[in-house]
């Protein structure tokens, strides 16, 4: 298992490794240009929505602190979501993050509480790989759907934190409330980015995710270990879960049986509006982190803008509806599902 | 491979069923060896309110000598209506409810016509006013005074001397969320307080609270807003957790509704001024109607609003000792008019001894 993680990616792959889809434009040309400068339109999309922001309401919108806010906001989304992409790039779905980084959120908190914050942090992020080792299982292993894997897992996890909390919130400090305040929040952002870009970019196993998504049947008969790194998939999704829970006790400076409600959708919302399609196959952590961006600072501008809480959820709906149909990139997909 | 992965089914079927998915458990410890058995509906045990709200119904329950069989619907009204289709299958001998949504309320009552049972509401009205006709099926309701609690919040802002106001609350169309934002508004406007920009929903959540927050202090920067309301503790942490990193704890002041253990941590802290409580009664409480009723001792008035509670920096302790440490000590026998005649038909009410 450890050669598929630390082996470096050879250069002739073979696979469309996509390895730093936002930076080389300038060597591509003709059609492999235009597909490059798709991949730019995340970024531009944010970029147009800080322009347009700073325009109506820059005195408010672009100021050092609330620039802080946005990327505090975005970080437990983009974290949980940097795992997430690798399950879709991979051509699957989990549907349990939200009740993953619920369970390691409370688990690692009330630990925390006793034993220290090493232990509180070691055991949510532990937990978080373990709901994902199980999700890894059942799909990869015992061929149940992921779509149902991860959406018992949903109900088990959620379940599971209501019975460790008992539905009473912990009180966290130390370094677990400190992963979720100034500056720690913006280092575990940065590791998680460096790290699941490295893994997805820079590693077999990374290539292996994106060839499965492509073609998983093409890939098995060309040797790759599609069981094993369909379950490792996982693994690296719930262990992302598991850190976006601790970041977000932190954050909160509790944690609570209610923690990260929904925030399955917020994620896989983040992945598409990144350009990853659900398909499979393509897609990066960077643009991830652009798309969990995109969706707070649309909110954040529209409560800026004093536009109605019902008419913030039509545009957001609408917004991501649109990004995707603009910026997806159809010539990589076989089929739109 | 098959036989394992059937295996394998089950256990998670049974797990997802032992952990609470859509899954009724039965009070063995409260029973009380009584002949009466019980049903309660609950929106979603997660919500600390509600387990809070189930563990004194079944409290008053066993003071009762009644079984108390609690479903939880996880937030969904489907769930809701076949948990109720469940327990009447089961054959309880009445059922509380606590709607998910008041438009819910009228189907669950229907399905207590239907069968012959006797049903009462607690926390939401369900859309329906008890009445003589409908006696023999629903009991009543026990709900809060959620324009109240809101007017509360109001009002303690107001005292505060505060001007300027930021306001979140749940989501739109939840009647609970919606008359505690009503009667937080009209307060605030006849104190004089300026409410800015528009409220933010739906904001229930501790992440949702510090978001919202977040951004009202990026939409009116220094902050250009003295005091904040949020539709719950829940949201407050957050804000308070926002107003903390901002270097504006103690700056903003903030009025919650709820009571709940982080509300009442904040107010000891000092960041929260209020936070009216005690209102997790409302499911003992109908179940003392439903009781009564089953008994044929039925309240001359089943419409009951409970009393405001706020809890400030000075009964905080008080109310922490009686309704955040332990549950509650309500002696039922002496509430309930089928077990005493005498009892106050008015005596349904939040009290801190």
């Amino acid at each position: 298992m450890n050669n598929v993680f630390s082996r470096l990616a050879e250069p002739s792959s073979g696979l469309d490794g996509d390895p730093q889809p936002l930076l080389d434009v300038g060597e591509a040309s003709g059609p492999r240009r235009r597909l490059h400068l798709m991949r730019l339109l995340p970024l531009a999309g944010l970029f147009g929505l800080v322009v347009f922001y700073t325009a109506i309401a820059g005195d408010r919108f672009m100021t050092s602190s609330n620039m802080a806010n946005l990327i505090q906001q975005a970080s437990v989304v983009a974290i949980i979501g940097f795992g997430l992409t690798f399950v879709v790039v991979s051509g699957s779905i989990d549907l349990s993050v939200g009740s993953v980084a619920a369970l390691a959120g409370m688990s690692g908190g009330l630990v925390a509480v006793d034993h220290g914050s090493a232990a509180g942090i070691a055991a949510g992020i532990a937990i978080g790989g373990l709901c994902g080792a199980v999700n890894g299982v059942l799909f990869a292993v015992f061929k149940v759907p992921s779509f149902i894997v991860t959406l018992g897992m949903l109900s088990v996890a959620r379940g599971l934190t209501i019975v460790v909390s008992g539905t009473q919130s912990a009180q966290v400090d130390g370094t677990l409330g400190a992963m979720g305040t100034t500056p720690g929040i913006y280092i575990v952002l940065g590791a998680a980015l460096i790290i699941t870009t490295a893994l997805m970019n820079q590693t077999v196993f990374g290539r292996h995710t994106r060839s499965i998504g492509g073609e998983e049947r093409v890939s098995g008969l060309s040797g790759v270990p599609v069981t094993r790194v369909k379950v490792m998939v996982f693994v690296v999704c719930g262990l992302m879960a598991g850190l976006g829970g601790l970041v977000l006790d932190g954050q909160l400076g509790v944690a609570t049986a209610q923690a990260a409600t929904g925030f399955e959708l917020t994620a896989i919302a983040a992945v598409v509006l990144g350009g990853t399609p659900l398909t499979g196959g393509i897609g990066n952590i960077w643009n991830t982190a652009v798309g969990a961006l995109i969706i707070v600072v649309l909110n954040n501008g529209l409560v800026i803008l004093g536009v109605a809480p019902e008419i913030q959820q039509i545009i957001q709906g609408a917004i991501l509806v649109l990004a995707v149909f603009v910026a997806l990139d159809r010539s990589k997909i076989g089929v739109i599902k | 491979m098959l036989k394992t992965t059937s295996l394998l089914a089950a256990g998670l079927t049974l797990a997802m069923t032992l952990t609470g998915c859509g899954s009724s458990s039965d009070d063995k410890g409260g029973g009380g060896g009584g002949d009466l058995t019980i049903g309660f509906a609950v929106p979603v045990l997660a919500n600390p309110y509600w387990k809070a709200n189930a563990d004194f119904a079944k409290d008053i329950g066993k003071q009762l000598g009644v079984k108390v069989v609690v479903a939880d619907a996880q937030e969904q009204e489907t769930n809701q209506l076949k948990n109720v289709q469940d327990l009447i299958a089961q054959g309880v001998d009445g059922i509380v409810f606590g709607p998910i949504t008041a438009e819910i309320g009228p189907r669950l009552l229907d399905e207590c016509k239907r069968a012959k049972i006797v049903c009462a509401a607690a926390a939401r009205k369900p859309g329906v006013e008890p009445s003589a006709e409908s006696a023999d099926y629903y009991a009543g309701y026990v709900v809060g005074d959620d324009a109240g609690d809101g007017a509360v919040g109001a009002k303690a802002l107001v005292d505060a001397g505060c001007s300027k106001v930021v306001a979140m609350s749940g989501l739109q169309g939840n009647s609970v969320a919606d008359a505690r934002l009503d009667g937080f508004v009209k307060e605030a406007e006849a104190g004089g307080l300026t409410i800015l920009g528009k409220p933010q929903r739906p904001v229930e959540l501790p992440e949702a609270g510090l978001k919202a927050t977040q951004n009202f202090l990026a939409k009116f920067p220094g902050p250009g807003f003295d005091c904040l309301f949020a539709f719950n503790d829940s949201s407050a942490v957050g804000a308070i957790q926002a107003l903390g990193s901002a270097g504006q704890n103690g700056k903003v002041k903030v009025a919650s509704i709820d009571g709940t253990a982080d509300g009442v941590k904040a107010i000891q802290d000092g960041d929260m001024l209020v936070s009216p409580g005690g209102e997790f009664i409302n499911g003992g409480m109908a179940l003392i109607l439903a009781y009564d009723a089953i008994n044929g001792s039925a309240r001359d008035n089943g419409a009951v609003v409970l009393n405001s509670l706020p809890v400030t920096n000075e009964n905080v302790e008080a109310y922490k000792a009686q309704f955040v440490d332990r549950l509650p000590q309500y002696d039922a026998k002496s509430l309930s008019l089928a077990s005493n005649p005498s009892a106050d038909q008015d005596g349904l009410k939040i009290v801190i001894k």
